[in-house]
């Protein structure tokens, strides 16, 4: 009986329930797709392991932000729906049925539509998600291997549990409202409440003042204080910046609608056209009693708008530098033993690729061309001054970057390498070697943070001691081209600092560690298919005179650190991607209920415009403004936040590589806009058949 | 009953015409509706009725409830499609009009005053009065001039800068007035006017009809069940199932007359007292 009741209420009621609906089955399908996808993390290398394990405490992080955000959604949608049917549920117990049994009637309404919601939500999300592997793999331009569509049973599993949770909260709230809620209010649910808040002229006026004074100022703050990079100090400033946006955004909002409807009055003429002083009163009456949802919503555009946008040139950054990073076909490193354990010392640098050979392994025939560079610890080599981060500090007199603050910047040690070494490097890099002389060096780093200590040092005049030798640098910069590198790494710096000096004096010493890097000759996939093999392969010591003394640490070819990098990108872009569109959608749902609750308030007031002769074209250009002021509204204010916030975002990824930001600001913007404009349209389209079907038109 | 009838030619009422000379603004003619499918199941709330309205008049509809008489201002106004007859107002059968004349239609030629006053609740009387003129698209300056003069002829200029809810139920309706007159409309229809004010406002209301109808010339349709709103007729038609019962003319008559005479058919047709059964 009850369920013959609640069946025919979701029939009846079918235009109420569909905003749940939608809302429910998109919630669903981006869950689902999310944690499906974040499932396929695993087509990230080995190599990047370390990433891994912090992207999927990041990707868990975010599974329960987006499962908070859509439930406050589901509860929201689900509140609006009982609210328009509180009338018919009085009128249940006006009829004798018990609170019990309007309850279960609602429970299984709801759980009817729910379950519904639910299948629809998860046939869209397995063709969203498998869609978006298309793009990927396209976007990965196939370098990602293992990257298939499946069916993720874990994520549908997770998926039912998280609605579940939130159908069981959202039921929970209905029943307090039911039980909390006295039948003559429910009766009367209908009677419209007639309290327009009038507001005093000139506090309106001061308020909006206020508002867009505090907006402007923290745009000035952030625009010369920037991003807070420069460490803990400079937090309470940026606190205070993103307190006066707030603020400014709400007092904006607050107060916007008075304030226009004082300057639309001041056009006479205009207002007293057609519709106008309707729409104008209509929003003003509508932005006044949502003026903090409106608010919040903006901000959260803005929020998203800024994590998308900084997320996808973050990804920007690392497809730029990961080329950088991998300049090489293949490298492989070899790192030695240090003489005081089990093994023996070495004393001259292993051959890697004779040993290679000899093991079974030739690189010959794929070889163009190589070198074959060493690395050497201040510790083994004899009469050698200190050579730390801190030394070279003390002379540049530069501050602690904020990245090496915690670390102890005396230990912080530099390697040294031969000047044949690295002019080998040079060689295959295809730059002109350095000359040293008897008493000069150079010093080379990847790392764009202490490039600069470097070379502040260097232009000072930094000398260093090696092997009792005195050297001066020959050049006042930090040498920070492709041949700072000595191994492939496209996620990573290398070379922390590497000091070069003249070949004799590191003759006979014990290295630190060995890289040999090659070109290839000939085709690419059999080669690197040679070096992984050598890499999965255990193949044992290096020696010197039948001694172990070395062991082949990490071999990495071009190909695999390049796929390593664009599966890092691709997860951030996803992480970036997802959040966004999570919030968007949750931003659109929460205008789309709010405008076509309102719409079906308003029903009478546009029945009467259509009784007193009102065109329905007119009505309804009426109605389209209100919507389209209602959805834009928020997202100008963001945009403007946004487009402020970037100009800092870009200032700090910037110092990382230079960095284009248009196609994919453009992404971005067109993503959005087509999300956002979606639900525009059905909210639009939706309001006005509401609003229609009580017009005098639709009777006759 | 008389067939389709051209404008200026009555149904039943036509051979009761006073003067010949004067301009008939409403003509009902044969107007029949009927309410649901089937050929058993079908109630006929109009069975071709027929009357007709000069300019200037000022008439009531009574009848018991269900006797067809709300159906007939809605037929009249362009809100509800009859089954067949017509209606003409100001010469034109407004039961042939597409949709988009039928609100130019509205607007020029109509003015509704609904039992509850029907205002805008967002927007301040002054606004809502103005609203028929800003949807014909009337210049500003011309909208304040004849907002303040309605406003002023029915003592309602003092409250045209609140907001509904900010002013009385009697003043509400009177605004409501105001609206359907701003535009001065050939025809203003009245649904239950009375009908949610208490004695002393409805007095007042009815006065300022009776203002509106001697000094502007308006010629109003008033629907009510109330003898003592339509005691301040000229003319009252009485319905009862779907067809024109008998009609009252107050002539010389004073009004405590005309009130008796109405309450003695009211008692014969099933009146007020009847409504329950």
């Amino acid at each position: 009986m009850f369920f013959k009741l609640a069946l025919g209420n979701v029939r009846k009621s079918v235009r109420d329930y569909a905003v749940y609906f939608v809302t429910l089955a998109l919630g669903v399908a981006v869950f689902y797709a999310f944690n499906t996808i974040s499932g396929q993390a695993d087509f990230l290398s080995t190599n990047a392991s370390e990433i891994v394990g912090t992207i999927s405490s990041i990707m868990t992080g975010t599974t329960v932000f987006l499962a908070f955000v859509l439930g406050f959604l589901m509860v929201y949608a689900n509140n609006y729906l009982v609210k328009r049917r509180k009338r018919e549920l009085g009128l249940y117990q006006v009829l004798g049925m018990t609170r019990g049994q309007v309850s279960s009637v609602l429970v299984l309404e709801t759980l009817m539509a729910s379950l519904l919601a639910f299948v629809a939500g998860i046939a869209i999300g397995l063709i969203f998600s498998q869609l978006l592997v298309f793009v990927t793999a396209n976007f990965l331009h196939d370098r990602v291997h293992d990257f298939a569509f499946r069916v993720s049973p874990e994520a549908m599993g997770l998926t039912l549990l998280c609605f579940g949770i939130i159908f069981l909260v959202m039921l929970a709230f209905n029943l307090r409202t039911l039980r909390k809620v006295r039948l003559v209010d429910l009766m009367g649910a209908e009677r419209r409440n007639e309290s327009v808040r009038l507001r005093n002229l000139p506090l309106n006026v001061a308020l909006f003042v206020a508002g867009v004074g505090l907006i402007v100022g923290a745009y000035v703050r952030l625009d010369h204080d920037g991003l807070p990079v420069g460490g803990p100090a400079t937090l309470p400033a940026f606190g205070v910046t993103t307190l006066m946006v707030i603020a400014g955004t709400f007092l904006f909002f607050y107060s916007v609608s008075g304030f226009m409807l004082r300057v639309a009055q001041r056009f006479h003429g205009a207002y007293y056209h057609g519709l106008n002083m309707f729409t104008v009163r209509q929003l003003a009456a509508k932005i006044n009693t949502v003026s903090i949802s409106t608010g919040l919503i903006s901000l959260i555009l803005f929020f998203a708008i800024t994590s998308v946008t900084s997320g996808l040139s973050i990804c920007a950054m690392l497809n730029q530098n990961s080329d950088a990073g991998a300049p090489y076909d293949a490298t492989f490193t070899a790192i030695y033993e240090r003489g005081d354990g089990a093994g023996a010392a070495a004393t001259h640098p292993a051959d890697i690729a004779a040993q290679l050979k000899d093991k079974g392994y030739d690189l010959g025939p794929i070889t163009r061309g190589s070198f074959l560079a060493s690395s050497y610890e201040v510790s083994s080599v004899p009469g050698t001054s200190s050579m730390s981060l801190g030394d070279f500090l003390a002379v540049s007199g530069d501050e602690v970057p904020s990245v090496y603050r915690n670390r102890d910047v005396a230990t912080f040690g530099l390697f040294m390498m031969s000047e044949s070494d690295y002019n080998a490097v040079r060689a295959l890099d295809g730059l002109g070697p350095v000359s040293l002389g008897s008493d000069g060096y150079v010093l080379t780093t990847d790392t764009t943070d202490l490039a600069k200590v470097y070379s502040d040092a260097l232009a000072k005049g930094k000398t260093v001691v090696v092997n009792g030798r005195t050297l001066h640098p020959l050049q006042t910069e930090a040498i920070s081209d492709a041949s700072a590198r000595f191994e492939n790494s496209a996620t990573a710096a290398t070379n922390p600092g590497t000091v070069v000096v003249p070949d004799e004096l590191l003759a006979g010493c014990t290295p630190y560690s060995t890289c040999l890097g090659i070109s290839y000759a000939g085709d690419t996939d059999a080669a690197d298919d040679l070096v992984r093999r050598i890499s999965r392969a255990r193949v044992g010591d290096l020696t010197e005179n039948g001694a172990g003394v070395a062991f082949l640490a990490i071999s990495s070819t071009r190909t695999d650190e390049l796929a390593a990098s664009l599966g890092m990108t691709g997860v951030v872009s996803y992480l970036s991607i997802y959040i966004g569109f999570v919030l968007v959608i949750s931003c659109a749902a929460i205008l789309a209920i709010q405008q076509l609750s309102e719409a079906s308030d308003s029903a009478q007031r546009y029945r009467l415009l259509s009784e007193i002769g009102c065109p329905r074209s007119l009505s309804n250009r009426s109605l389209l403004v209100q919507t389209l002021v209602y959805f834009l509204a928020p997202l100008a204010v963001a945009v403007a936040h946004s487009l402020c916030a970037m100009r800092s975002v870009i200032t700090v990824v910037r110092l990382f590589g230079a960095l284009d930001i248009t196609g994919v600001a453009a992404t971005t913007a067109g993503m959005f806009l087509v999300v956002y404009g979606a639900y525009f349209l059905v909210t639009y389209s939706v309001a006005k058949g509401l609003v229609n079907a009580h017009t005098v038109e639709a009777r006759s | 009953m008389a067939p389709v009838a051209p404008r200026g030619m009555g149904g039943v009422a036509a051979a009761e015409r006073p003067t010949a000379g004067r301009e008939t603004v409403l003509t009902v003619a044969n107007l029949e509706k009927v309410y649901g499918g089937g050929a058993n199941s079908a109630t006929r709330a109009l069975a071709g009725i027929s009357f007709s309205i000069d300019r200037g008049e000022y008439v009531a509809i009574m009848g018991p409830s269900g006797s067809g008489k709300s159906t007939l201002l809605n037929c009249v106004a362009t809100i509800d499609q009859p089954t067949s007859g017509q209606v003409f107002i100001h010469g034109s059968d407004v039961t042939r009009m597409r949709s988009r004349e039928l609100s130019q239609f509205r607007r020029n030629e109509l003015g509704f005053i609904f039992q509850d006053a029907n205002l805008l609740d967002t927007l301040t009387c002054r606004e809502n009065v103005a609203l028929p003129l800003t949807i014909a698209g009337k210049p500003a300056r011309e909208i304040d001039q004849r907002v303040d003069g309605i406003a002023r002829r029915l003592g309602v200029a003092d409250q045209l800068d609140k907001y509904p809810y900010q002013v009385s139920g009697g003043q509400r309706q009177r605004m409501a007035a105001c609206r359907a007159m701003v535009t001065s409309p050939t025809l203003v229809l009245a649904d239950e006017p009375t009908g949610a004010l208490d004695s002393k406002n409805a007095k007042l209301l009815l006065e300022s009809f009776d203002t509106l109808n001697a000094e502007l010339k308006a010629t109003i349709l008033m629907v009510t069940h109330d003898s003592f709103a339509a005691s301040y007729c000229q003319r009252v038609l009485f319905i009862r199932d779907g067809r024109i019962f008998t009609e009252l003319r107050r002539g010389e008559m004073s009004r405590r007359d005309f009130f008796d005479r109405i309450m003695e058919v009211v008692a014969m047709i099933g009146g007020e007292g009847s409504d329950v059964l």
